[in-house]
C-alpha cells in the first residue's frame, strides 16, 4: 500500500507537465466554449474569461461580466437587493477562485489557451519569441490594476453623479467586455464571428468598440511572438491577486534549497524573476503568476519549489523528474517541462 | 379542382374578414413601467404591475371589466401559478430575478359564442427577495430562455413564439430583420392552418400564413424611419394575434354556447437592426490593418536590431 501511494506521487512528479496541461486546457476550454450546447452551465460568477457573448455554447459566464452588471446600480440600491446580490457574486466569485487559486489562468482560462496555441504555432513556425523591455516592464504591469479600477469605477458613474461629475452613458456600461479580446475571439470558436463590428449609434460606442478592434488585433499578433501577451494587461488577474491570499492552491518554495540556477525563471512564460530571486518567500504566487507550474516542472532540485493544495503536496519538484523531463526533450518530446 | 380553390379561397377571405373584425376588440398585456422619480415604495417591494388594453396599438383604451379573468405566471423554473385580476390591474411581486412569462385567460358567452381572448407577456425582474433567492443568487444561472419551447397546459389555445434568426450580434430581445418563428398549438397539438395578424405601433398589418409544419414567420420589418433619426436604438411595439374557432357546445357561467372562438395575442417590441448603425468590415479592417501594422512594426525593429555581418574587402590589386 505505502508502495503504491509512493508510486503515485512518484509518477505526477515525473510527468511530462506540458502534455497533462495540454489536455487539461483543451477539456476546459471545450466545456467552457462548447459546454452549453450539452447543458453545461456553471454560473456566471466564474473567475476566467467565460464570455457572456458566446451565446448558446458557453458552458458558464465570466464575473468581470456580472461584476460590472452588479456596479451599474444607484447608490441606494446597494442597501437592498442590489447590494446583496453584489455581495453574493462576490463571494462566489471567491469560492470558485479559491479552489484553484491562480490555476485558472493557467490551466482553465480559453483567452489564455488562445495565447498558449499562438505561441505553439510560433514555435512550430521556427519564428524568434519577443520580450518586453525591463524598462517598461513595471508600467506594462500597472496596467492591469488602471483597468480594473476603470471597469469598477465607469459603471458606478453611470447609476450615479460621483463628486458632482455628470453621470456617464449607458454605452460604457461594460467597459471591458467592450475592448476584451475574449468577446470577439471566444464566440468564433463557436462560428461567431458578429463580434468583430464598429459601432456607429453614438461617439462612446464608435469609441469603445474601434478600441475593441485595435485590442483585438494587438492581441492576435502580441500572442503570436510574445508568451502571454495579454496575461500582463489583464484586469481579471488583477482582481484575483486582491483574493489570492487564503486561496487553497498554492505554489511554496523552499528558498533554503534554492541554488539560484534560473532554471524556473527560464520556465516561466511570465518572466517572474522572484521565482528565482526570492528565496525568502514561501508563497510564491505574484500578481502575474498563471499558475502552469512549469518553474515546478524545470526545477532541478529536490523539493524546492511545489504545488500544495490545502498542506498536501500535489506536485514537486524532483530531481528525477527534471532528468527525466530532460531525456524526454532530448527524445524530442519538445518542453517536457 | 376549380370549385376547390374556390372554397380554400372563400374561407381565405372569410378567416382575414374575421381577423379584421376582432382586431379593434383586441386584449393585450401591457406592463406599468414607472419613471424612476415615482417608483417609491413599490420599487422597495418590487412590485410588477401590468394592465389589460383593449383596441389596437394606435388606439386602445385600458380594459376595466375583468369578469371571469384569470392570470397565470410562469416562472423560469417552468412553475405556474394562479393569480386573480381585479379592477383591471394586474399586480405580483417576483420572488427571484430573471423571466416570467404571464398568460391572461378571460371567458365570455355572447350570442351563443364563448370568446376566450388570451394573452402572453415576458417581463424581466431586476430584483428579487432575497430570503427567497439566495440559492438561485448562489446558483448563478445563466441559461434563463426568452423564448417558450412547450405550450402551457392550462391553456387550451396558445400562440407560442420560437427563438427568432438573428443576422448581428445580440442574442436577447427583437430587432427588424429577425425572423420570428410562432407555432400556434390547440390542446398540446400543434395547428397547422392558423394564419397570423401582426400590427406595429408605426400602423404596418400584415397576416402571415402557416408553411406545411405549421411554422409561421416573418421577417420584423425596419421601424419608422422619422423615429429612429432622432434616437438610433428607438424601441416599437407590435401585436401578434391568432385566433381559431372550435364547433364545440357546452355552458359556461350560466350560458349556452356553441361554438368557441379563440383569440390570442402576443404584445412584443422590437428595435431598429444593430446592422443599420454597425459595420462589421470595418470591425475587420480595424483588426487586420492593426494586425499588419504592428507586424510589420515587429518586422522592421528586429531587423534593426540585427547583428549586421562583418563586410570582407578584397584586395584587387
Amino acid at each position: 500500500m505505502t508502495k503504491n501511494k509512493f508510486s503515485l506521487r512518484r509518477s505526477v512528479n515525473n510527468m511530462n507537465l506540458v502534455r497533462f496541461r495540454f489536455w487539461f486546457q483543451i477539456v476546459a476550454f471545450v466545456l467552457i466554449v462548447y459546454g452549453g450546447y450539452i447543458g453545461l452551465d456553471l454560473g456566471n460568477k466564474l473567475p476566467t474569461f467565460a464570455c457572456v457573448f458566446n451565446g448558446e455554447g458557453t458552458g458558464g459566464k465570466c464575473y468581470v461580466g456580472e461584476l460590472q452588471h452588479d456596479l451599474k446600480h444607484p447608490l441606494e440600491g446597494f442597501v437592498g437587493f442590489a447590494g446583496y446580490a453584489f455581495l453574493i457574486s462576490l463571494g462566489m466569485f471567491m469560492v470558485w477562485f479559491w479552489a484553484l487559486n491562480k490555476g485558472w489562468c493557467g490551466f482553465v482560462c480559453p483567452l489564455g489557451t488562445m495565447q498558449d496555441w499562438l505561441t505553439m504555432v510560433r514555435e512550430k513556425s521556427k519564428i524568434r519569441y519577443s520580450e518586453y523591455s525591463w524598462a517598461n516592464r513595471g508600467k506594462i504591469k500597472s496596467i492591469k490594476y488602471i483597468l480594473l479600477i476603470l471597469l469598477l469605477l465607469l459603471p458606478v458613474m453611470i447609476a450615479n453623479s460621483v463628486f458632482g461629475l455628470p453621470k456617464l452613458p449607458n454605452g460604457l456600461s461594460m467597459p471591458f467586455c467592450d475592448i476584451c479580446p475574449g468577446r470577439m475571439m471566444i464566440p468564433a470558436f463557436t462560428g461567431h464571428f458578429n463580434q468583430f463590428y464598429i459601432d456607429f449609434s453614438s461617439k462612446t460606442d464608435l469609441v469603445m468598440t474601434t478600441l475593441g478592434m485595435i485590442i483585438v488585433g494587438l492581441f492576435l499578433v502580441g500572442s503570436f511572438v510574445k508568451k502571454r501577451f495579454f496575461c500582463y494587461f489583464c484586469p481579471m488577474a488583477a482582481l484575483q491577486y486582491v483574493f489570492s491570499k487564503p486561496a487553497l492552491l498554492k505554489l511554496y518554495k523552499d528558498g533554503a534549497k534554492c541554488t539560484r540556477c534560473g532554471d524556473c525563471y527560464r520556465a516561466c512564460d511570465m518572466d517572474i524573476l522572484e521565482i528565482a530571486d526570492d528565496v525568502t518567500s514561501k508563497n510564491l504566487v505574484t500578481e502575474d503568476c498563471t499558475l502552469c507550474l512549469k518553474c515546478v516542472a524545470a526545477c532541478p532540485e529536490e523539493g524546492c519549489l511545489e504545488a500544495n493544495f490545502m498542506g498536501a503536496t500535489i506536485f514537486e519538484s524532483t530531481k528525477e523528474g527534471f532528468i527525466l523531463r530532460m531525456a524526454m526533450d532530448q527524445r524530442g518530446e519538445k518542453h517536457a517541462h | 379542382m376549380r370549385i376547390f380553390t374556390f372554397k380554400m379561397q372563400t374561407a381565405m377571405i372569410l378567416v382575414l374578414m374575421s381577423i379584421s373584425l376582432f382586431a379593434d376588440n383586441l386584449l393585450w398585456l401591457d406592463e406599468i413601467k414607472k419613471k424612476s422619480c415615482c417608483k417609491g415604495a413599490d420599487q422597495e417591494s418590487g412590485i410588477k404591475e401590468f394592465v389589460i388594453k383593449k383596441g389596437t396599438l394606435q388606439e386602445n383604451k385600458k380594459e376595466h371589466d375583468c369578469k371571469n379573468a384569470v392570470i397565470y405566471i410562469r416562472d423560469m423554473d417552468r412553475v405556474v401559478t394562479e393569480h386573480n385580476v381585479s379592477g383591471g390591474k394586474i399586480s405580483f411581486t417576483p420572488e427571484y430575478k430573471g423571466g416570467y412569462r404571464l398568460y391572461f385567460e378571460q371567458k365570455s358567452v355572447h350570442e351563443g359564442v364563448l370568446y376566450v381572448n388570451l394573452s402572453s407577456l415576458r417581463v424581466y425582474n431586476k430584483e428579487g427577495n432575497i430570503s427567497q433567492s439566495l440559492l438561485k443568487e448562489i446558483r448563478g444561472k445563466t441559461n434563463d430562455s426568452h423564448y417558450d419551447h412547450e405550450p402551457l397546459s392550462q391553456l387550451s389555445f396558445e400562440l407560442v413564439m420560437e427563438k427568432p434568426i438573428k443576422k448581428h450580434h445580440i442574442n436577447c430581445c427583437l430587432y427588424s430583420g429577425d425572423i420570428a418563428p410562432f407555432r400556434v398549438y390547440y390542446k398540446g397539438d400543434i395547428q397547422k392552418e392558423i394564419p397570423l395578424r401582426v400590427s406595429m405601433e408605426s400602423g404596418w398589418s400584415n397576416v402571415v400564413q402557416p408553411d406545411q409544419e405549421g411554422l409561421v414567420s416573418f421577417e420584423i420589418p425596419r421601424n419608422s424611419y422619422a423615429e429612429t433619426e432622432k434616437d438610433k436604438k428607438h424601441s416599437e411595439k407590435m401585436i401578434v394575434e391568432a385566433s381559431y374557432d372550435v364547433n364545440e357546445s357546452g355552458v359556461y357561467d350560466g350560458g349556452q354556447y356553441r361554438s368557441v372562438h379563440y383569440v390570442m395575442t402576443l404584445p412584443l417590441s422590437f428595435a431598429p437592426s444593430p446592422l443599420e448603425y454597425e459595420s462589421r468590415t470595418l470591425g475587420f479592417a480595424t483588426a487586420i490593418g492593426v494586425m499588419l501594422v504592428f507586424s510589420l512594426g515587429l518586422y522592421y525593429n528586429r531587423r534593426r536590431k540585427r547583428k549586421t555581418p562583418k563586410e570582407i574587402y578584397f584586395d584587387e590589386e
